[in-house]
């Protein structure tokens, strides 16, 4: 096939590890997807290394460089350059094709490509069996090497949320416009609801571009702040009757004294018990917990909570965020009813410390939890869409250590049984390694970014749906936006490129005129 | 004193190297055309631009199985064409020839008494590519002829298979003349343009004809030679050794020829001012002794311009390139091995014919057995 | 005051009390010689109430303004028509009432409102409407606030909505809006919808002030009522700034309730205990809610005789007798039971949960949508025939409203 499509042809290798030379100036990439035709079939391959290869021994090369670099008066030259050296990609195949006259069937690839075939590189028609369902949403292009194809990928909504989320990203690589276009592209369904802890405040645009620029922002996003809310936010205030000892485990560190303490002024002040420690009311049996261990837990909720006495003698918040009074009694309710409805709910928890953050998502998530375990019980769920929480640095609540010296909190439970009840997490973090691969297994869908440690790559390489035991090098060269989907749900790991966020608010099609409203 | 015999040995060979000098060269006929071997006499190759096309061809072969009465072997011949520096594609000419060749004894009756003949058979792999064949009637030579015997002993079979292979060279080399070179071109054998066997003629004089007739200049290059001095040095070594009181990057020098009637006339080139190599070169005698100083210099240039790639400075690409695709490898030959055997393997009487090959084999599975 | 709900009641008895009590916050108003009445939606409990209802509210509004008290109102969720046919516009007509949700001509798509300034305080006061199911969203999701927020002088906002981070867990969920949706800086947030009383302050939001119904809307309302919820109005004195807001409770009846958890029982032990409930009291002069719920473990619901009991107690002087027993089901007939504190907020939590199982390509037929338009239409199609209308108007004005909630145009064949 004399082809000006063909980039290069398989000349030798073994299974893993099949060598193609490539055409004179086609200039492969790491990552490139390739495909070799077959019979009634197609082999997808990809590039994971390029190697040098020659005709000429590598002391000529050396000799030649030598002439070159020190300007020796040597008239000599390498002659037919691009027939005698050349680059050898060393590629493995990724999916095996079975093409019939209605749809393609895609197995993993057990056979070598024809030898000496010639390669191509993949176009969007070869991959048309990523084609988007009824049921799923759009998280980017098919990118081959730096290129992207105009692919969409898209994965099976309900199934990859429920079967939670890993995002390993190092700073700098995407991980934010990631989230964006994800929650972007999730708004329209109703089908997933999700609970967003946005620890820097950056998904809602309250200073930029962000999820309210959506169309359908008004019905399906709803954002809660804890001051100055833009038009159509809400304040975020959690009533302190809300919170009860449990959505501590896990979260606060609490010596056996101190958890016996807070048992105690929950059974005695019920809804009350945290006013009643900031307080220092004494309990009925006072020499149950002792003035010391009151105080440190008075302390703790001063740090983590932001509580305090102001100088009458009632309960304030610092960050504006927990009521003593009777605001916010309704707040989490409605939460969850939003979740519920199949909404975006996002929480700007930046002016919490970590823990009230996590504290906060306990209080949501804990009802969540037990709602959709009812739900089950009553055979409901499939009525109720997915939910997924998503956490950022998540080794903060599933990391080892956090389980270890801690009991297991509203996150780890999710992470290890959440997906019973259609609940997952969507957990985003710098440090894969620090989370127990038990927790690791579960995540089945992994939208990895650009990583240029070596320990965090073979973390997410050793947990991965796919075998991506020669990605790492494809992994470290990850540029921004650019990622690979390695997920239970695919039918092999599929490199794609993040659209731009900015793009896709630009690129929405233009809401419908409304016709001026009339005030009644 | 300690006894070195090595040592001994390189102060011997060092001394009569000294002693040999260079001398004038010696050729085996009588009648042989002599030039001295001077300084004078090495003319520099001045590099100018030209437009002249260069063939090369070569050939390789491999002996597939072998009795002292028949033997098997796989050839191969391929021409490339440059224009400079630059591959030419062929307009009609195919560029790689294979067939194979067999070797089988008769016995033939002559004046006196007996004797064996060796003939030999070609088959193309390819079956377009019979017309360029030689044919099996030239391919029959009393095992006596001293052109092929080894001093007092028959031939091996290899060498008696390979004429064939020699022959096909020409035939190659003419169809490339007749289809693909002009005038001012130029065709490159690899090796000499002497005829060694009978009915050789046949084929070189068609090629002769053909390139005088449309002006292609006939070269053949050796990486060897076996010529000596008359004081015994080697020719190639002593005119290095010449070489060093000339100035020039790139020279000739006329040797001469074997003998009257020799075809091509013999001159040694240094190609590249920075290669150690210096090569025996032939040009056809009766193109070469028609050409000024400057057509002469041009088509030296245009070899030497051919000259530089860095894996051997100083040998034409273009040969390199030719044995590149003309060498049968070791391991091709154990596939058309095994195809040879698996054919023969179903014929009755297979034991009887692989019984013959033990006759050499006794080398062979010694070596095995004392590694 | 606010959510009058004028014309909700259904028998005779709670009709009358209805009537009184807003008669007696009308003569308070008179009496305290107050400088204007803000009536922030719902005064009726549907556009065009009976003929007694109206006649009723013109004779009460006269007197306000023959007194020369302005009220300045806004459409509520219950009296807005979509075609300006509630009796509201009737009364605004003839001066009665003023309407202070102005919006100005302006470019664009914002709601720009221009101010109704009362000539005795110069207060200036602006106001959005309620509507049906919720839809006021819209108003506030297009509202200049810019320019509201600009105004100087003392501003009052009327409104008709439930405000998220107001809400306790004792009020109804739906319908209701961010707080941010408010124009900043108001002296005074006037607002209706939410029936039990309650004043907050917020950032930028002095005063947000619900005085709640006077008397009833929902059947919630008159448990609430029964369980010590103080029904009545809201004073507020004021010069530059706030100096007082007073609630000012009318207490025009009285109640008993009666609450009882029919769950694990026998149809018959349930009717045994609750006739020997009544014993236990007076009802004279009293309006009696018996509330029962759970899943009878034998017999059905039909088999506990309520009539019995409430005739009983009117023999024994109760003004009424409401019987709730929505969450009342037999383990013989069950069907699934969807959640809520009052009527409407199951036929809310019922909508809601077979809506996704509707296969409909049409967004406005989905989802939180499809809930509101389907609450909304629920509503118009529970319309009374009014007392001068005759069938074919009737339905053609029911037909008319409809359709207009559902985006219909309909052409006449003329």
């Amino acid at each position: 096939m004399m082809n000006l499509d063909v980039v290069g042809q398989i000349v030798a290798g073994e299974f893993g590890s099949i060598l193609v030379r490539e055409k004179g100036g086609k200039k492969l990439e790491l990552g490139d997807l390739l495909i070799s035709r077959e019979v009634n079939a197609s082999l997808i391959l990809q590039v994971f290394d390029l190697v040098y290869g020659s005709q000429i021994p590598r002391e000529t090369h050396e000799l030649m460089s030598g002439i070159n670099l020190e300007k020796m008066p040597v008239n000599t030259e390498i002659f037919e350059p691009e027939l005698r050296n050349y680059v050898l990609a060393k590629v493995r195949a990724l999916a095996y094709l079975n093409k019939s006259a209605n749809s393609t069937k895609v197995n993993l690839p057990k056979i070598l490509p024809s030898f000496f075939n010639e390669i191509q590189l993949v176009n969007k028609e070869d991959l048309d069996f990523l084609s988007k369902d009824e049921d799923s949403f759009f998280v980017g292009k098919i990118r081959s090497g730096s290129k992207v194809l105009d692919a969409d990928v898209w994965l099976p909504t309900k199934d990859v949320f429920s079967h939670h989320v890993l995002i390993p990203a190092t700073t700098g690589r995407g991980k934010s416009n990631l989230v964006k276009t994800i929650l972007w592209n999730l708004l329209p369904t109703k089908k997933v609801g999700a609970l967003v802890l946005d620890a820097h405040d950056e998904y809602y645009g309250r200073h930029g571009l962000g999820l309210k620029d959506h169309n359908e922002a008004k019905d399906r996003l709803v954002y809660y702040t804890p001051s100055n809310p833009p038009a159509g936010a809400n304040v975020l205030t959690i009533n302190l009757q809300s919170l009860k000892p449990d959505h501590f485990r896990g979260i606060v560190t609490l010596t056996e004294p101190q958890e016996q303490a807070i048992r105690i002024y929950f059974r005695e002040f019920k809804g009350d018990w945290i006013s009643a420690v900031i307080q220092e009311r004494p309990t009925q049996n006072p020499k149950e917990v002792a003035p010391i261990t009151l105080a440190i837990l008075k302390r703790i909720f001063r740090l983590t909570l932001g509580l305090d006495l102001d100088e009458d003698g009632n309960v304030i918040s610092f960050n504006q965020v927990f009521d003593a009074g009777t605001r916010g009694q309704t707040v989490a309710d409605d939460i969850v009813k939003d979740i519920e409805d199949g909404k975006i709910v996002i929480l700007d928890t930046s002016r919490l410390v970590d823990e009230a953050e996590l504290i906060v998502g306990n209080v949501i998530a804990s009802r969540i939890f037990d709602r959709y375990q009812n739900y089950k019980v009553r055979g409901q769920l499939d009525r109720k869409p997915i939910v997924t929480i998503v956490v950022e640095e998540a080794p903060r609540v599933i990391g080892e250590d956090v389980l270890k010296n801690q009991n297991s909190n509203i996150y780890s439970i999710i992470a290890k049984e959440g997906r019973k009840f259609n609940i997952g997490l969507t957990a985003i973090t710098q440090l894969t390694s620090v989370i127990p691969r038990t927790i690791l297994a579960n995540m089945n869908t992994k939208i990895i970014l650009g990583n240029e440690m070596v320990q965090e790559r073979q973390a997410i390489i050793a947990s991965a749906s796919q075998d991506l035991s020669k990605d790492d090098r494809n992994i470290a060269s990850l540029d921004k936006g650019e990622a690979i989907i390695s997920s239970i749900f695919v039918p092999f790991a599929i490199p794609i490129k993040i659209p731009l966020f900015e793009d896709l608010v630009k690129n929405q099609n233009e809401p419908k005129r409304n016709i001026k409203t009339k005030v009644f | 004193m300690t006894y070195d015999p090595i040592k001994l040995l390189i102060e011997d060979l060092v001394t009569r190297i000294e002693q040999q000098g260079t001398g004038k060269t010696i050729f085996s006929s009588n009648d042989s055309e002599r030039f001295d071997l001077i300084p004078e006499n090495f003319h520099e190759i001045q590099i100018t631009k030209g437009n002249r096309k260069m063939a090369f061809v070569d050939g390789g072969s491999g002996i597939l199985l072998k009795a002292p009465n028949y033997a098997i072997q796989i050839n191969r011949i391929y021409f490339s064409i440059f224009d400079g520096n630059k591959r030419v594609i062929p307009k009609k000419s195919r560029t790689r020839l294979e067939f194979f060749s067999y070797v089988f004894s008769t016995i033939k009756k002559t004046a006196s008494k007996k004797e064996i003949f060796f003939n030999v058979n070609v088959w193309a792999v390819n079956e377009t590519d019979k017309e360029l064949l030689p044919k099996p009637k030239d391919l029959s030579f009393d095992s006596t002829d001293k052109r092929i015997a080894e001093g007092n002993q028959r031939p091996d079979l290899a060498r008696v298979a390979s004429i064939a292979r020699r022959f096909a060279e020409w035939e190659m080399a003419t169809e490339i003349v007749k289809n693909e070179l002009s005038k001012g071109d130029i065709l490159v054998i690899d090796g000499s343009l002497q005829e060694a066997f009978q009915k050789e003629t046949k084929y070189t004089d068609e090629l002769h004809g053909l390139c005088k007739s449309k002006g292609v200049i006939l070269c053949g290059l050796s990486k060897t030679s076996r010529l000596y001095t008359d004081s015994g040095a080697s020719l190639l070594g002593a005119i290095k050794q010449i070489s060093h009181q000339v100035k020039f990057d790139r020279w000739f020098i006329k040797i001469g020829t074997q003998k009257k009637d020799d075809r091509g006339l013999i001159l040694v080139v240094k190609l590249h001012p920075n290669s150690e190599f210096v090569f025996r070169l032939e040009i056809l005698r009766s193109q070469l002794e028609k050409m000024t100083k400057d057509e002469l210099n041009s088509v030296l240039s245009t070899l030497a311009s051919n000259s530089s790639d860095l894996s051997m400075i100083g040998y034409p690409y273009g040969l390199i390139d030719v044995d590149t695709y003309s060498r049968v490898k070791f391991n091709e030959l154990s596939f058309y091995r095994d195809i040879i055997l698996s054919h023969l393997s179903k014929e009755p009487n297979w034991r009887h014919v692989l019984g013959h090959t033990m006759a050499l084999r006794g080398h062979e599975d010694l070596n095995l057995a004392v590694g | 005051m606010s959510d009058c709900h004028l014309g909700y009641q259904k028998q005779e008895s709670l009709q009358k009390i209805e009537l009184n009590v807003f008669e007696t916050a009308v003569s308070e108003c008179i009496k305290r010689k107050i400088d204007f009445i803000l009536i922030p939606g719902d005064l009726f409990h549907g556009n065009i109430p009976e003929m007694r209802v109206q006649k009723f509210a013109f004779k009460q509004f006269r007197r306000l303004y023959e007194s020369r008290i302005p009220v300045y109102v806004v459409y509520g969720s219950h009296d807005f028509s979509p075609i300006s046919n509630s009796v509201i516009d009737l009364l605004t007509e003839v001066g009665y009432l003023i309407k202070v949700s102005k919006q100005k001509d302006a470019p664009g798509n914002k709601i720009v409102l221009e101010f109704v300034q009362d000539p005795k305080t110069k207060a200036k006061i602006f106001g959005l409407p309620g509507l049906s199911a919720g839809k006021e969203l819209e108003y506030y999701e297009k509202l200049d606030r810019k320019s509201l927020e600009k105004e100087e002088g003392f501003k009052i906002f009327l409104f008709h909505s439930g405000i998220n981070e107001l809400k306790t867990k004792a009020v109804a969920e739906s319908d209701f809006m961010p707080i941010s949706l408010l124009p900043k800086g108001f002296d005074y947030y006037a607002g209706g919808h939410v029936h039990n009383y309650s004043l907050q302050e917020y950032k930028d939001y002095k005063k947000i002030a619900y005085p709640g119904t006077i008397f009833a809307g929902y059947h919630s309302d008159l448990e609430d009522s029964a369980k010590g919820t103080k029904r009545g109005f809201i004073l507020v004195e004021f010069d530059t700034k706030i100096r007082k807001v007073e609630f000012v409770p009318i207490e025009k009846v009285q109640y008993k309730i009666i609450e009882y958890n029919a769950n694990g029982k026998k149809s018959t032990s349930v009717n045994l205990d609750l006739l020997s409930e009544i014993k236990r009291f007076d009802p004279e002069d009293k309006i009696i809610i018996i509330k029962t719920w759970g899943e009878l473990i034998s017999g059905k619901t039909t088999e506990i005789d309520f009539t019995k009991i409430s005739e009983e107690l009117k023999e024994k002087g109760a003004i009424e007798v409401l019987i709730n027993r929505n969450s009342l089901s037999s383990k013989e007939y069950s069907i699934t039971p969807a959640s809520g504190k009052n009527k409407e907020e199951i036929e809310i939590n019922v909508f809601k949960e077979n809506i996704g199982q509707i296969k409909i390509g049409k967004k406005k037929l989905q989802g939180t949508l499809g809930v509101k338009l389907a609450k909304s239409l629920l509503h118009e199609l529970r319309q009374s025939q009014l007392v001068n209308e005759n069938k074919i108007e009737y339905q053609n004005r029911i037909e008319q409203n409809a359709f207009k909630i559902l985006g219909i145009e309909i052409e006449n064949d003329s």
